[in-house]
């Protein structure tokens, strides 16, 4: 650890003499005047220093929330891994239910329903003037004609959203089924006459016309007949939340039916190209 | 004239890196003086007038974010630097042992000076006690190595870095 003192080869004492002096000036000055001068002149040499400084703290402060986001992102994806594998295996499911149901649809000579083809568009905006319709993102560019079926996903469920009212060349035009103008024929599982879903301004569907008689339980799905002149079959509206059995003159029986998803809340929609 | 530029660069890093570990620091209430580290880096590597400067400016650096006293740091640093340059007359600062402990050293005796200056200009003290005097040096003394190394590997030749 210890040097030769020989190997110094520069010991003077100007600069400490120096710098000592210069700095015991600046403390003895009033901070009014030169100092503030002086701080003026370093804060154009220092402060592009501090601004640089702040940026790469609250750089390094987002690391901790990127790699938080990394790591919940990492099992997101292995939770949605298993989804698919149980997606694939219910797919290979329906596959084989859609075989043996073409099968049985030819035996029987009955026309099988068509598979569903169409185009997903995004919601680009809403228009003001009527609150209850959407615009998206696809026109008649894509297939998409007036009175097509609209499907929407809100993140969690696939549901009926509306129907196509008008088509541009890229944008078109969806009615929701919130609207009152709104109507498609429905029906429920095991029931074999059919009902019209109507829209109300409360957002909650009416589901009129049900033969008196009919069994219709709370919190049965309805779906989208096959009798409808526009939507393909077997697209689910909503459930039903209230049945009013009517007064002794009426002579049908109106169920109050809650979207399964909800029409404001939808990002992305499928639009059917391929007309019934 | 490499070696001033390369002097000049740290210089600007060092304010950027004091700043920054304040600022970082500040929410674990732990204080670095990083620039004091770097300053007797560069005096163990540099010679007298360069050493002497950068610890100076450093010293102002430090001067400009204060309200009630300008020069102190400037003051502070530059008798550190004579500290350090009496040292390097009879200690090695090639190891890291070596480095920690004068760090560990000057930065006690940085604070010390520092709030006798105090005493002596403004009649009062940034004295915030013996916890963050020890911590503070700690801190510093734990950097220590690291500033040297880059500062060794910043001097070498371009041929001999690699």
């Amino acid at each position: 650890m210890r040097k030769n003192i020989q190997e110094q080869p520069y010991t003077s004492k100007k600069p400490f003499i120096f710098f000592t002096a210069v700095s015991l000036f600046l403390l003895i000055l009033p901070l009014r005047g030169f100092v503030s001068s002086v701080k003026a002149v370093l804060s154009y040499v220092f402060i592009p220093q501090i601004r640089a400084s702040h940026m790469t703290v609250e750089y390094l402060s987002d690391v901790g929330d990127t790699v938080k986001e990394l790591l919940e992102a990492h099992s997101e994806n292995m939770r949605l891994k298993e989804e698919v594998k149980s997606a694939r295996l219910i797919e290979q499911e329906a596959f084989s239910a859609a075989a043996e149901n073409e099968r049985l649809a030819s035996a029987l000579s009955i026309t099988p329903p068509k598979k569903w083809t169409g185009v997903w568009a995004r919601t680009a905006y809403r228009d003001p003037s009527r609150w209850t319709s959407i615009i998206i993102d696809k026109g008649a560019a894509y297939g998409v004609k007036a009175k097509s079926a609209v499907m929407g996903f809100d993140g969690k469920n696939t549901g009926l959203v509306g129907t196509v009212i008008e088509e541009g060349e890229n944008t078109s035009k969806v009615l929701l089924l919130g609207d009152e103008e709104f109507s498609a024929v429905a029906s429920l599982p095991g029931v074999t006459a059919d009902g019209l879903i109507t829209g109300s301004p409360s957002g909650e569907l009416k589901l009129k016309y049900i033969p008196l008689g009919t069994d219709i339980k709370e919190g049965e799905a309805v779906f989208t007949s096959k009798n409808s002149a526009i939507f393909p079959e077997g697209i689910q509206i909503g459930t039903v939340t209230r049945v009013d059995k009517g007064e002794d003159f009426k002579t049908y029986i109106t169920a109050s039916v809650t979207p399964a998803v909800r029409p404001g809340a939808v990002k992305e929609v499928f639009v059917f190209t391929d007309k019934k | 004239m490499r070696n001033f530029i390369i002097l000049v660069i740290i210089f600007l890093v060092s304010t950027v890196a004091h700043w920054a570990l304040v600022t970082a620091g500040a929410g674990f209430n732990i204080s670095f003086n990083f620039m004091l580290v770097a300053g007797i880096a560069a005096c163990s590597f540099y010679e007298r007038w360069a050493g002497y400067t950068f610890m100076f400016f450093g010293g102002l650096f430090l001067d400009f974010f204060g309200v009630n006293m300008f020069g102190a740091y400037a003051f502070t640093f530059t008798l550190c630097c004579a500290a350090v340059y009496t040292a390097k007359k009879s200690l090695d600062f090639e190891s890291p042992l070596p480095q920690a402990v004068l760090v560990f050293c000057v930065t006690l005796g940085s604070i010390l000076v520092y709030n006798l200056t105090g005493i002596i200009f403004l009649k009062g003290t940034s004295w915030h006690g013996f916890d963050s005097l020890i911590l503070s040096a700690v801190f510093n003394a734990l950097t220590a190595p690291f500033v040297f190394y880059i500062l060794k590997i910043l001097r070498l030749p371009l041929e001999n870095k690699f």
